[in-house]
């Protein structure tokens, strides 16, 4: 786990991911309540990006509106566009459902609630592999659910795949979501604070191996976390966002080395450091919080796509 | 030095669980002087938290003693160690009872160990509440709506309306947001140097450690495996589990990444399996 | 992502339209009850003499629901049936209530031992069909309305217990309760004053539930001849002695009967609607 490259993907390479200028709110007795200011982000093929703030920014938000999962809240108005590829998705479910588990996995911050309880982690595996395949045989289910669990350092994937999630520990029921969320091959992995649950020494276990992982398997991360340290390990590119809007961005080097937003500034000095003594005294909120987007060289959104 | 002021005296914690006896904590014992911040750092299953229990007096030890200024604490005590050793929690969404208001909830205290003349104890309760930074208008108010830092700042009112000597925290900060965890950060220092408390710090994030503890004691499953000075432990930590829990940390600046890369260097993050 | 509003609890209320179908029930019920003395056309009747000279009559612009065998008003007996009812409910709720309620903050609350003894005491209350309960209370002494209501508290309570026992020991877990219990908080400030409101909207909501039920039993009871007695008007004994004149005063059972369905369903639609704004509250 070393700082990641700068690695900014060549201008050229597919996005994968692309929302623009979106804009969500909910409402409430005294009228609508907007969280999310047009926000707008991208993720090409490959790269992992971050995206950082804090409770209340809005970030689990965006995770939960690209898999389609808000459709159940009392949203008000939803405005701008997420775009899966080339294919618009914001107010199509079925394109949202098609997508999802296959081209589109997600990590949860708690793995033991995001599987079913009720079923056998075998069982779950070979639903999750017939999205992907929907004429697979029960036996080449097996072979590839065995590899998978294999992959993520399992060494008894057939006591794994007769369990059931309680029976697991902490840091393997992580392990066996990022197993099954890459058993796909998705394009996009939407990882929703992994692993922030866990024990610091599990958790940099766990990301280690989602690290390399996606790595082999060529997936593209939109990486949603409030933890900087972790972001700086682990992400090619950054955007903070601050209240619902989107106050910088830049590739992770950029960032950590020459943080210029105020917000972000603020994050950074707030975080203990290992090597200081001192604790730090930094404000709660400022009205610079709240100061215009900041983008680094060679950061910013592509043009629109023509559909 | 007559008498330590909180010592833990080879104390064995054994619970039974689903049939099974679990040791929680395995003969463990810590000297903790008046006025010092001692840091229990370990991880989940380390016993940091049963420790913090037995101190309260949420449960009795198995085996073994502690002692408060000399005196054996047991789980009945008389009001007078209760009110002597106050806690915060972790979460400070349920710290507070929803039911009632801010005020009831920091005035419980004053009334349940007659603290100031009954007139006297609204006055009493606004102080407490512009002592962590509050206005006092929030007396009247229902914890429901208020931010995690507000809660956690009234959850430390709620303690120091008990006029308290040792302070318990129980991971205070790590369910808040990194910009409220600075400020409360700060606001639990500048209380402990005011009031003259003790702090058990219990936690598992050791960069927080380093700000805020002059001792640290470090817990593995139960067993304490090093105690020394923050300085100490920080410049060579003598075990091998200390190590790892540092080398884990994820940090964020280059200065950060080479203090603690000098321990990762030894250690095989994969090496240790479920 | 939430978001704080007045009452959300309130407008999932005011929505559901079984819920508001249930307050309007209730609302007539109790209106009726509680003013039955300008409501009644002939409050004279709700005693043992009516009028003879109108015996059984049909339902008419005179007797809206019809007259009994001894020409007493059908509806202003069911009006005064109704005081009756939600009276006995009260009384039998007001007692129970807070029986079941304490014994279920302590077994809650208090250790294990505690707790087996005191919910192995409401199980035994429980395992007992309440009809036959209250069939052998009311069999020792003599059959009345007071009876017939000890008879429905003692087999009421323990659902009290049953519910705040539940309630307290998700409650204990929550961090206020630790938080009373270090500050040095007495058992009773931390069971009535921590606890208590805490669990208050489940209980209430089964007390509104409760009020229908308790006066289906009641009406049962006195239905068997175990309840009220003659001439106190009760919608149990009206439709058991307007059965034997089925079908051909049919009127005599089938509007106590009416009368009846409700009020039971009235409470139950408002506790039903009670219930699911609580639950959006949380």
């Amino acid at each position: 786990m070393s700082v990641a490259s700068a690695g900014v993907v060549g201008k050229d390479s597919a996005v994968v991911l692309g929302v623009r200028n979106l804009r969500l709110s909910f409402s409430a007795l005294r009228g609508p309540v907007e969280v999310l200011h047009g926000v707008s982000l991208h993720v090409r093929r490959g790269e992992k990006v971050a995206l950082v703030g804090e409770s209340g920014s809005g970030k689990s938000t965006i995770a939960r509106l690209v898999l389609g999962l808000l459709q159940d809240e009392e949203v008000a108005a939803i405005g701008g566009s997420v775009r899966l590829g080339s294919r618009e998705i914001l107010g199509d479910q079925t394109a949202i459902r098609a997508a999802r588990g296959d081209r589109v996995a997600m990590i949860f911050q708690d793995a033991v609630s995001a599987f079913n309880p009720t079923f056998l982690i075998g069982d779950q595996f070979r639903e999750v592999l017939r999205r992907g395949d929907p004429k697979i045989s029960n036996s080449e289910a097996l072979r590839r659910a065995r590899a998978a669990l294999a992959d993520v350092y399992l060494h008894e994937p057939d006591r794994v795949l007769g369990s059931y999630v309680f029976q697991l520990s902490g840091g393997m029921s992580q392990r066996v979501m990022i197993a099954l969320a890459l058993a796909n091959d998705p394009e996009l992995l939407i990882a929703d604070e992994p692993g922030s649950s866990l024990d610091v020494t599990v958790q940099a276990r766990t990301l280690h191996l989602m690290n390399e992982l996606i790595g082999r398997h060529g997936a593209s991360v939109l990486f949603i976390s409030h933890n900087l340290g972790v972001v700086r390990e682990f992400a090619d590119r950054v955007y903070v966002i601050y209240r619902g809007r989107i106050v910088e961005h830049a590739t992770a080097a950029q960032l950590f080395a020459d943080p210029r937003h105020p917000y972000t500034r603020a994050l950074l000095a707030a975080i203990p450091k290992l090597d200081r003594t001192r604790l730090p005294d930094t404000p709660e909120t400022s009205p610079s919080f709240a100061d215009p987007l900041i983008e680094h060289a060679g950061c910013s959104e592509p043009p629109p796509a023509s559909a | 030095m007559s008498e330590m002021f909180l010592s833990v005296e080879r104390v064995t914690k054994r619970f039974r669980s689903a049939g099974r006896d679990v040791t929680a904590l395995d003969d463990v014992s810590i000297a903790v002087e008046r006025g010092e911040c001692h840091a229990i750092i370990g991880e989940s299953g380390s016993g940091k938290s049963t420790l913090g229990g037995l101190i309260l007096g949420l449960y009795e030890p198995t085996s073994g003693l502690v002692r408060f200024k000399g005196e054996a604490l047991s789980k009945r005590r008389p009001l007078r160690l209760k009110r002597a050793i106050q806690l915060i929690q972790q979460n400070p969404l349920s710290a507070l009872n929803s039911r009632r208001t801010v005020g009831q909830s920091v005035r419980l205290a004053l009334d349940v160990h007659n603290i100031g003349e009954r007139s006297h104890r609204g006055a009493l309760v606004a102080k407490l509440l512009g002592e962590v930074g509050l206005p006092a208008d929030y007396a009247g108010r229902s914890p429901q709506g208020l931010s995690g830092g507000e809660r956690q700042r009234i959850a430390i009112a709620r303690a120091l309306a008990c006029e308290p000597e040792l302070l318990v925290l129980d991971e205070p900060t790590s369910a808040l947001d990194v910009l409220v965890q600075a400020r409360v950060l700060q606001l639990l220092a500048r209380i402990r140097r005011q009031h003259g408390l003790t702090y058990l710090f219990i936690t598992h994030d050791l960069a927080v450690v380093r700000g805020v503890a002059d001792r640290v004691s470090v817990f593995q499953k139960g067993r304490l495996i090093e105690t020394g000075s923050t300085d100490e432990i920080f410049a060579a930590p003598q075990d091998v589990y200390t190590r790892r829990l540092l080398a884990a940390i994820p940090v964020v600046s280059e200065e950060e990444a080479k203090f603690r890369d000098r321990f990762r260097a030894e250690i095989d993050v994969e090496e240790a399996e479920d | 992502m939430t978001f704080i509003s007045e009452s959300p609890g309130w407008r999932a209320f005011r929505r559901n339209p079984t819920a508001l179908t249930g307050l309007a029930l209730v609302t007539l019920v109790v209106c009726a009850a509680l003013f039955a003395d300008l409501i009644a056309p002939y409050p004279s009747h709700a005693g043992p003499v009516g009028d003879f000279t109108a015996m059984s009559a049909q339902p008419s612009g005179q007797y809206l629901l019809g007259t009994d065998t001894i020409g007493r008003d059908l509806f202003t007996r069911i009006i005064y049936a109704y005081r009756l009812s939600l009276e006995m409910a009260i009384v039998v709720l007001a007692i129970a209530t807070p029986i079941g309620v304490v014994v279920g903050l302590l077994a809650g609350y208090l250790g294990p031992a505690w707790s087996y003894a005191l919910m192995r005491l409401t199980d035994v209350f429980l395992s007992i069909p309440p009809l036959v309960l209250a069939m052998s209370i009311t069999g020792f002494l003599e059959p009345s309305a007071i009876h017939g209501m000890m008879a429905i508290t003692a087999m009421w309570w323990p659902w009290y217990a049953r519910l705040t026992y539940n309630l307290t020991r998700a409650e204990k877990q929550e961090g206020y309760v630790l938080a009373a219990e270090t500050v040095g908080a007495s058992l009773p400030h931390i069971l009535f004053r921590e606890i208590l409101p805490n669990c208050m909207p489940a209980i209430l909501t089964k007390m509104t539930i409760d009020v229908g039920f308790v006066i289906l039993i009641a009406s049962s009871m006195s239905f068997l001849g175990l309840g009220a007695q003659a001439p106190t008007p009760d919608l149990g004994s009206m439709v058991a002695d307007g059965a034997k004149y089925m079908p051909d005063s049919w009127w005599l059972t089938v509007f106590p009967a009416l009368a009846i369905l409700i009020v039971v369903m009235g409470f139950n639609l408002l506790g039903d609607g009670l219930r699911e704004a609580a639950d959006v509250r949380r």
